[in-house]
């Protein structure tokens, strides 16, 4: 298997509003692993995704996003998504007027997915009189999360990042999430998982878990990381580094 | 001569034409004389040639479109938008009368078995003249303005429907006019009684592009929910070419009947309509909603006025308008509660969707109240596509031009679901269509 398959972020420097807030981060999930990205809140986690998403305000200053070996880093959101790369907002917006079902058939349509949308919000736990509901208006935030993940199952990704798919989720849309997640590294799906609360991480066991300071990666390991973060706090476990 | 004697001498002529009774004739001649005294609405054409006009409405003959006269480019755009069946036959030259609106024939055996009247305007006049002469021109009245005079001496061709007490149409009555290149002004009645306890859902107008070359739609409506009635009617409009639009309407609705109105305009260059409604019984109930879809040099004047004479009386009024190249709206949303109308709800909403720098918008709320405890509320917004629903949906795999007609598309939905689904999906196709292709 070639070292470039999955996602790699090689070196990537961003700005937002003319602030640097990404600083060189390097990252690189093969398809069918799952990884966790862990750091305090401002370390640059959330910036990070929607940079992957292709967010148009946020600036690549240096550095690369590559898929399967081909830079990304220059190509609008859509032609990201299309190659493969999927991203579950921390925030998505309501999209008032759009139905549930016509967006998913869309993207059942658009994806080639074998699928159906009733099957999408089953996978994921949601009842379909939710179908004919408009897309997260006056959905809680359990529901938000598991529609962006029927949405994104429908787009038949290579590689997944979920931006804090455990932060306002009650219990049962945690298991629904990571009942999928499971599934996704069996369909050799490339799995980043983004948290800040570690709510997740006691239904699912990364391969390699990388904690972001200040911008930068600066420790990676096993699953073993979760726990000493837990035990001695970030600053205890960067400063051991 | 005055424009008055005008006005006289071609509604006599239509008058005439018509075999109306004497009462029919003297409410032409009230509002011919009332031409002269009465306003202009916002929307007169500048360019307005009276004698024109009226000549045109008096002496047009209605004809049938023969087989063969509906071009070939004309079909396409109907096969792309996916016609309403209803529609299809009608342009199948199954049920087609011009200049008046027509229904369906199989639809309009079933509403006669339920003792519906169901006759064209003119014919109405002469042979229902116990229920007409009560209702017509009662809520639709000649001194609002010049245009709504001279709709009613020059009426001519449209639909009346009668629904008798307590009898419930199941499903939705659906008419349409039409006109050809012959015919320049247009000015259709349409009077539609909901007699008490009867309900009734009513499509008139037409969603398929109409193509006509200028021409001036002047139509008329009245709608009346007696006690306890429940009407819906919808009106569609898609004129395609040099049109004005500007059809003079009226609603009446008594203690505790529910009208519930809907106008969808998608075509034309100068739209003028602002209904009038009055709730005249205690806890009747009105919604008004209204779509329209501005494009090019389109100029529209839109809103409404909703009367609110008696206590515990209800009123929504939404309006939803996308607004594209150098169009032009102004809304007027009018709330009058009158002394003695305790305990009253009327609420407006004006909401514009720019999709263009230039486009001018104004929206003016006009709350009157003569009591101390109505709830009223007016909320206008003017805004373009939310920026972070655009983003969402790229990240999803959509461009951006396909995510301007998703969100496009989804504000205007709220207000046009509960159309039979044909229809919806017919105006999402238009809706496509005019903001190009993807």
């Amino acid at each position: 298997m070639s070292t470039d398959n999955g996602l790699k972020v090689v070196d990537l420097w961003v700005k937002v509003e003319n602030k640097e807030i990404l600083k060189g981060v390097n990252i690189h999930v093969p398809k069918g692993e799952l990884h966790v990205l862990m750091g305090p809140n401002g370390a640059g986690k959330s910036t990070l995704a929607m940079t992957l998403a292709g967010y148009p305000k946020y600036k690549i200053v240096n550095g690369d996003i590559l898929l399967d070996g081909e830079s990304i880093k220059d190509l609008p959101p859509e032609e990201r998504a299309r190659k493969g790369l999927a991203v579950l907002l921390q925030h998505p917006p309501e999209l008032e007027g759009v139905r549930v079902v016509e967006l998913l058939n869309k993207l059942i349509e658009r994806y080639g997915s074998n699928t159906s949308p009733q099957e999408l919000l089953q996978k994921v736990g949601l009842s379909p009189s939710m179908l004919y509901r408009y897309f997260n208006v006056g959905f809680s935030g359990g529901e938000r999360k598991r529609l962006e993940l029927a949405r994104i199952l429908a787009m038949k990704p290579k590689i997944v990042v979920m931006d804090e798919p455990d932060s306002g989720v009650d219990i049962e849309s945690l298991k629904y999430i990571a009942k999928n997640i499971e599934d996704m590294i069996v369909n050799n799906i490339g799995v980043l998982v983004i948290t800040h609360y570690r709510n997740i991480l006691r239904y699912i066991t990364p391969k390699r878990v990388h904690i972001m300071v200040d911008g930068k990666i600066v420790l990676s390991g096993g699953p073993e990381l979760v726990e000493r973060v837990e035990k001695e706090g970030y600053s205890g476990v960067v400063k051991r580094a | 001569m005055h424009e008055s004697q005008i006005i006289k001498y071609y509604a006599e002529e239509i008058s005439k034409k018509l075999k109306e009774p004497e009462w029919a004739l003297r409410l032409r001649l009230k509002a011919a004389e009332l031409y002269e005294k009465v306003p202009s609405p916002p929307w007169m054409p500048k360019d307005f040639d009276l004698e024109a006009f009226a000549s045109k409405a008096a002496s047009e003959e209605f004809v049938k479109p023969g087989e063969g006269e509906i071009p070939e480019w004309y079909r396409k755009i109907l096969e792309r938008i996916g016609v309403p069946e209803i529609e299809q036959s009608m342009l199948a030259g199954v049920t087609v009368m011009v200049n008046e609106n027509i229904v369906f024939e199989a639809q309009k055996k079933d509403l006669e078995r339920r003792g519906v009247i169901l006759k064209s305007m003119d014919e109405a006049v002469r042979e229902h003249e116990d229920i007409v002469k009560s209702f017509l021109h009662k809520v639709q009245t000649p001194d609002t303005h010049k245009l709504a005079a001279l709709h009613v001496a020059l009426r001519r061709g449209g639909t009346f429907v009668y629904v008798p007490k307590g009898v419930k149409v199941p499903f939705p009555a659906q008419a349409f006019f039409v006109i050809t290149k012959e015919q320049l002004a247009q000015t259709e009645h349409t009077l539609i009684i909901a007699d008490e306890k009867s309900s009734l859902h009513f499509i008139e107008g037409c969603i398929v592009p109409i193509p006509a070359p200028y021409s001036m739609h002047l139509g008329g409506s009245e709608f009346y929910a007696l006690k306890g009635a429940r009407l819906r009617v919808s009106s569609l409009q898609n004129w395609m070419g040099n049109v004005i639009h500007t059809p003079v309407k009226g609603a009446l609705v008594e203690e505790g009947a529910r009208l519930e109105e809907l106008g969808v305009s998608m075509g034309g260059t100068i739209i003028g309509m602002r209904p009038r409604i009055r709730l005249v019984g205690e806890k009747a109930r009105v919604s008004f909603n209204n779509v329209a879809m501005l494009k090019k040099e389109m100029k529209s004047w839109s809103g409404g006025s909703v009367t609110m004479e008696a206590p515990r009386t209800y009123a929504n009024v939404v309006n939803r308008t996308v607004m594209l190249d150098n169009s032009f709206d102004e809304f007027l949303g009018e709330i009058y509660v009158k002394r003695g109308a305790k305990e009253v709800k009327g609420y407006q909403a004006c909401n514009t969707l720019m999709l263009s720098d230039v486009a001018v918008n104004i929206t003016i709320p006009k709350l009157i109240s003569e009591v101390s405890d109505a709830e009223l509320a007016h909320e206008g917004t003017v805004g373009k596509i939310g920026e972070e629903q655009v983003f969402y949906l790229r990240q999803m795999g959509f461009d951006e031009h396909e995510a301007t007609q998703l969100l496009t598309i989804g504000f205007i939905d709220p207000l046009v679901e509960d159309l039979p689904s044909d229809y919806v999906r017919a105006i999402r196709e238009i809706v496509k269509m005019t903001l190009g292709a993807s």
